[in-house]
C-alpha cells in the first residue's frame, strides 16, 4: 500500500504542494486529477524520488520511498523521450539495466512479450528516430514496465495512441492490476477515469479539493436526474421538470425520490418502457463544476 | 554504483559505435599532421627570393672579381661607376634593379662600415636577409683587407659559428624541435578539451530537451548520472588517444618514409640521412625531456592534465547546459566555458617564446588555464615540482567544480520554461 500524508513543497516562496494526503491499496488503479499547474507533477516527482519533499511522508508497505528502492517504481512522465540515436530493443534493455535488472535470456523474453503485445515486434532494431510518435509512447510505456515494478505511475499514457492501441493499454493497465501491480494514472481524460479508476485525488492550486471512490463521488453529486425510454406514447405524467425529450425518450429532474418511484411503477405497468435510469452526474461534470468552484473561492 | 556503469557504459557505447568516431579517429591525426606539414609542404613550393643589387662605390676597396665571388643563384648584381645621383635615377627606371648599395657612405678609415641600402618599394624579410647577408660578406672581406688580416686567418674567422642550445639537466636541446612539440601538445590538448566538453553539452542537454532525464532522475541520484555520463565521454576521449597512438605508431612511419622527400634538405637540427623526418624529431625530443623524467611518466602526467581539464570543463559545459532550456541559449552562456580555453592559446605564445618566466609559472598554475599551458611548457624542461603543484591545484579545482555541477545539474535539469538564477544558487548553498 502507498501512503502519502501530510506532503508539503516548497519552491522558494511558493507553496507548491499543501498538505496531500491519500492512500493508495494494493492492486488499485488511482486517478491523479487536476487542471494543468495544479501540482499533479511535482507530486508524482516527490512520489518518484526526483524531489524531495520539505515535510510529511511517503511510504510503500510501511517503508519510506527513495531513491535506493526506486526499482519498486515504473514511472512514464507526460512528457518524455528516447535517445533518437539508439535502437528500440537496446532503449528497452538500457531502461531495464538502470532498474537493475540484468540483461539475460528471460529479460529478452519479456521484452518480445510486450513487443508483440504492442504490435512493434517486427520493428525492435529501428532505431528510434525512424519511427512514429505512438509507437515512441508504446515503447516508453514498454521501458516503464518492463522491470516488473510494484507501483507503476502512468502520466496521460494515452497521448499518441490510436484507438486500437489504447485499448490495448486499457487491457494492459487492468491486466497488471489484476496481477497485483498499483498504478496511479494521471490524466485529464475523464472517461478513462471512469472506465479504468476505483479511487481518484483531485488536487487544485497544490491542494486536495475532492478524494474518495469514484461510484461515492458520483453519488455525492447526484442532481436527481432521470431518462425514460419507451416503445410508443410518451408518458404525459412525468414529475418534475423536463429537461430534454424526443420522440421515444425524456430526460427530466424530480427532487422527491419517492415520487419518482411512484411514477416508474406506474410506467411499467401503463407503458412499454424500454429503458429508466437515474443519470449521475459524470466526472467531466465533476471535474468541471469542482475546479470553477474552487477558483472562485480563490 | 550499478547506474553509474550502466548510464558510463550507455554513453561510452553509444559514442564508440557510431561512425564518426571512427572517421575521426582515422582522419583526426591526418589533419592534425597536416596542420604540422602543410606549411612545410607549402614553402617547398614558394619561389626562393631573389635580388638585383646595383653596386657603386666598392671599386675603391674590392675588385669587381673578389666582389663577384659572393655572388649566390639568388643574387646578381651591376657595379657601376656613376655618382649617387645618377644610381638613383637607374634604380627608380630600371625593372630590372631592387636595391642601390653606396658604398661611398662608408669609412673604413674611421672603422665606419655603416650602408644604407635604398630600394623602390618595401623588401620581403627573405629578401632582405639575403642582400644583408651579401652586403656583410662583402664589408667582412673590405675590413679584412683594411686590417690586413692574413688570408689563412682570414678563412678561420669566416668559419661559421652554429651555436648548440643546451640546458644543465639534458646533453642536447634545440628549441625548434621543443617548440614544435609544445604546439603539437598543447593543439592536441586544445582540441580534445574543446570537442569532449561540447560532446558533454550536447549530451545534457539531449536529455534534458527530449525529457528523458526526469525518468533517469526517478531511477537514480544526478551524482550517478552526472558522473557517469562525463567519465562515459571521459572514456571515450582516452580510448581515441590510445587509438591516435597506436595508429600514428605504426602509420607513421610509413607516412614518414611517403613524405620524406619533400623534407630533402630542409634542416632541422637531426641527422639528415634519418629517414622518418618528423617522427624522429617529436621521438628525439621526447625523449629530451626532462632528463629525470621517462616518456612513460610524461604520457601519464599528459592524461592528468587531459583527463582533469576535461572534467573541469565537463562540470562547466554540464552547468551551462542544464541550466538553459534551448540550443541557442545554451551557446550564448557556452562563451563563459569557451573563454578560458581561448585565453590559454592566446597565452600560448608567451608560453613558448619565455617558458620559465614568472607570468608563464603563474599562468601554468591557474586551473582554467594549465591543462593546455602546463602541457606546452613541458618540452621546455619545467621543474618538477611546478608540475606536479599546476597538476595538484588543476585535480583539486575540478573536484571543487563537479561537485558544485553535479547539485546544480539537479536543480537546472528539471527546470523548464524558466531559467536557473541567483535565486535558486542561493538556495543550493543555504540547503
Amino acid at each position: 500500500m502507498l501512503i502519502v500524508s501530510k506532503l508539503n513543497k516548497y519552491f522558494g516562496d511558493y507553496h507548491a504542494t499543501k498538505n496531500i494526503s491519500f492512500s493508495i491499496s494494493q492492486g488499485s488503479i488511482f486517478g491523479l486529477l487536476g487542471p494543468n499547474g495544479a501540482g499533479k507533477t511535482t507530486l508524482l516527482r516527490m512520489i518518484t524520488g526526483i524531489y524531495k519533499y520539505d515535510s510529511g511522508a511517503i511510504t510503500w508497505n510501511n517503508s519510506p520511498i527513495s531513491i535506493d528502492n526506486s526499482n519498486l517504481i515504473g514511472y512514464l512522465p507526460e512528457e518524455h523521450g528516447l535517445y533518437p540515436k539508439m535502437r528500440i530493443i537496446d532503449i528497452i534493455i538500457y531502461f531495464a539495466e538502470i532498474k537493475g535488472v540484468v540483461k539475460s535470456p528471460k529479460l529478452l523474453d519479456d521484452i518480445d512479450y510486450y513487443l508483440k503485445k504492442f504490435g512493434i515486434y517486427e520493428d525492435k532494431n529501428k532505431k528510434i528516430e525512424q519511427i512514429s510518435k505512438g509507437m515512441q509512447q508504446k515503447v516508453q510505456i514498454i521501458s516503464t514496465i518492463i522491470h516488473n515494478p510494484e507501483l507503476i505511475i502512468f502520466d496521460e499514457p494515452f497521448s499518441g495512441l490510436d484507438p486500437v492501441n489504447s485499448r490495448v493499454l486499457k487491457e494492459l493497465m487492468l491486466e497488471l492490476s489484476h496481477s497485483g501491480k498499483t498504478i496511479i494514472f494521471s490524466t485529464h481524460r475523464m472517461e478513462q477515469v471512469e472506465e479504468l479508476c476505483q479511487d481518484i485525488i483531485l488536487i487544485n492550486h497544490g491542494q486536495e479539493v475532492l478524494a474518495g471512490n469514484i461510484n461515492n463521488i458520483k453519488l455525492s453529486y447526484r442532481n436527481q436526474t432521470y431518462y425514460i425510454k419507451v416503445n410508443g406514447q410518451l408518458p404525459n405524467d412525468i414529475p418534475g421538470d423536463i429537461i430534454s425529450s424526443t420522440e421515444n425518450s425524456i430526460i427530466f429532474k424530480h427532487n422527491n425520490a419517492d415520487e419518482v418511484k411512484s411514477f416508474i411503477q406506474e410506467s411499467l405497468a401503463k407503458y412499454d418502457v424500454l429503458e429508466f435510469r437515474e443519470i449521475l452526474p459524470t466526472m467531466d461534470d465533476i471535474f468541471v463544476k469542482i475546479i470553477e468552484d474552487n477558483n472562485k473561492i480563490k | 554504483m550499478n547506474r553509474f556503469i550502466t548510464v558510463f557504459k550507455r554513453e561510452y557505447l553509444v559514442s564508440i559505435k557510431n561512425k564518426w568516431f571512427w572517421i575521426a579517429t582515422i582522419i583526426g591525426p591526418l589533419i592534425f599532421i597536416g596542420i604540422i606539414l602543410v606549411p612545410v609542404i607549402l614553402s617547398t613550393f614558394e619561389q626562393e627570393p631573389t635580388a638585383n643589387i646595383l653596386i657603386i662605390g666598392s671599386d675603391k676597396y674590392l675588385s669587381n672579381d673578389e666582389i663577384n665571388k659572393f655572388i649566390t643563384n639568388n643574387i646578381s648584381i651591376d657595379l657601376s661607376n656613376t655618382t649617387a645621383e645618377e644610381a638613383k635615377d637607374k634604380l627608380r627606371n630600371s625593372d630590372n634593379i631592387d636595391v642601390l648599395a653606396d658604398f661611398n657612405t662608408i669609412n673604413p678609415d674611421n672603422n665606419n662600415y655603416d650602408i644604407s641600402i635604398l630600394s623602390k618599394q618595401a623588401l620581403g624579410f627573405s629578401q632582405e636577409t639575403i642582400i644583408s647577408d651579401f652586403i656583410i660578406q662583402i664589408m667582412q672581406d673590405i675590413r679584412i683587407q683594411k686590417e690586413q688580416i692574413p688570408t689563412e686567418q682570414a678563412e678561420r674567422i669566416n668559419k661559421g659559428i652554429y651555436p648548440t642550445f643546451s640546458t644543465l639537466d639534458s646533453e642536447e636541446a634545440s628549441s625548434f624541435q621543443a617548440f614544435i612539440l609544445a604546439y603539437g601538445i598543447a593543439s592536441l590538448m586544445y582540441f580534445l578539451i574543446l570537442f569532449y566538453s561540447s560532446k558533454i553539452m550536447s549530451s545534457v542537454q539531449e536529455e534534458k530537451k527530449n525529457r528523458i532525464v526526469e525518468v533517469l532522475l526517478s531511477s537514480m541520484n544526478t551524482s550517478s548520472l552526472l558522473f557517469g555520463k562525463i567519465f562515459g565521454v571521459l572514456a571515450v576521449g582516452l580510448t581515441q588517444i590510445f587509438l591516435w597512438v597506436t595508429l600514428s605508431l605504426i602509420s607513421m612511419p610509413i607516412i614518414a618514409i611517403l613524405i620524406s622527400p619533400l623534407f630533402e634538405g630542409v634542416e632541422m637540427g637531426t641527422d639528415p640521412n634519418e629517414s622518418l623526418g618528423v617522427t624522429s624529431i617529436i621521438w628525439a625530443e621526447l625523449q629530451g625531456i626532462n632528463g629525470n623524467l621517462n616518456i612513460f611518466i610524461l604520457f601519464i602526467i599528459f592524461l592528468g592534465f587531459l583527463f582533469f581539464g576535461l572534467l573541469l570543463y565537463a562540470g562547466i559545459f554540464a552547468c551551462i547546459a542544464s541550466s538553459t532550456d534551448s540550443e541557442a541559449e545554451a551557446q550564448n552562456l557556452s562563451i563563459f566555458g569557451f573563454l578560458p580555453i581561448i585565453i590559454s592559446l592566446l597565452s600560448l605564445n608567451v608560453t613558448i617564446d619565455n617558458p620559465s618566466s614568472n607570468t608563464t609559472t603563474v599562468l601554468s598554475m591557474i586551473p582554467f588555464i594549465s591543462p593546455i599551458n602546463m602541457m606546452a611548457r613541458i618540452p621546455f624542461n619545467p621543474p618538477l615540482w611546478e608540475i606536479l603543484l599546476s597538476l595538484i591545484i588543476l585535480i583539486a579545482t575540478s573536484i571543487i567544480v563537479i561537485l558544485f555541477a553535479s547539485k546544480l545539474y539537479r536543480v537546472g535539469i528539471l527546470l523548464y520554461g524558466e531559467k536557473l538564477s541567483w535565486r535558486h544558487i542561493k538556495n543550493i548553498f543555504i540547503k
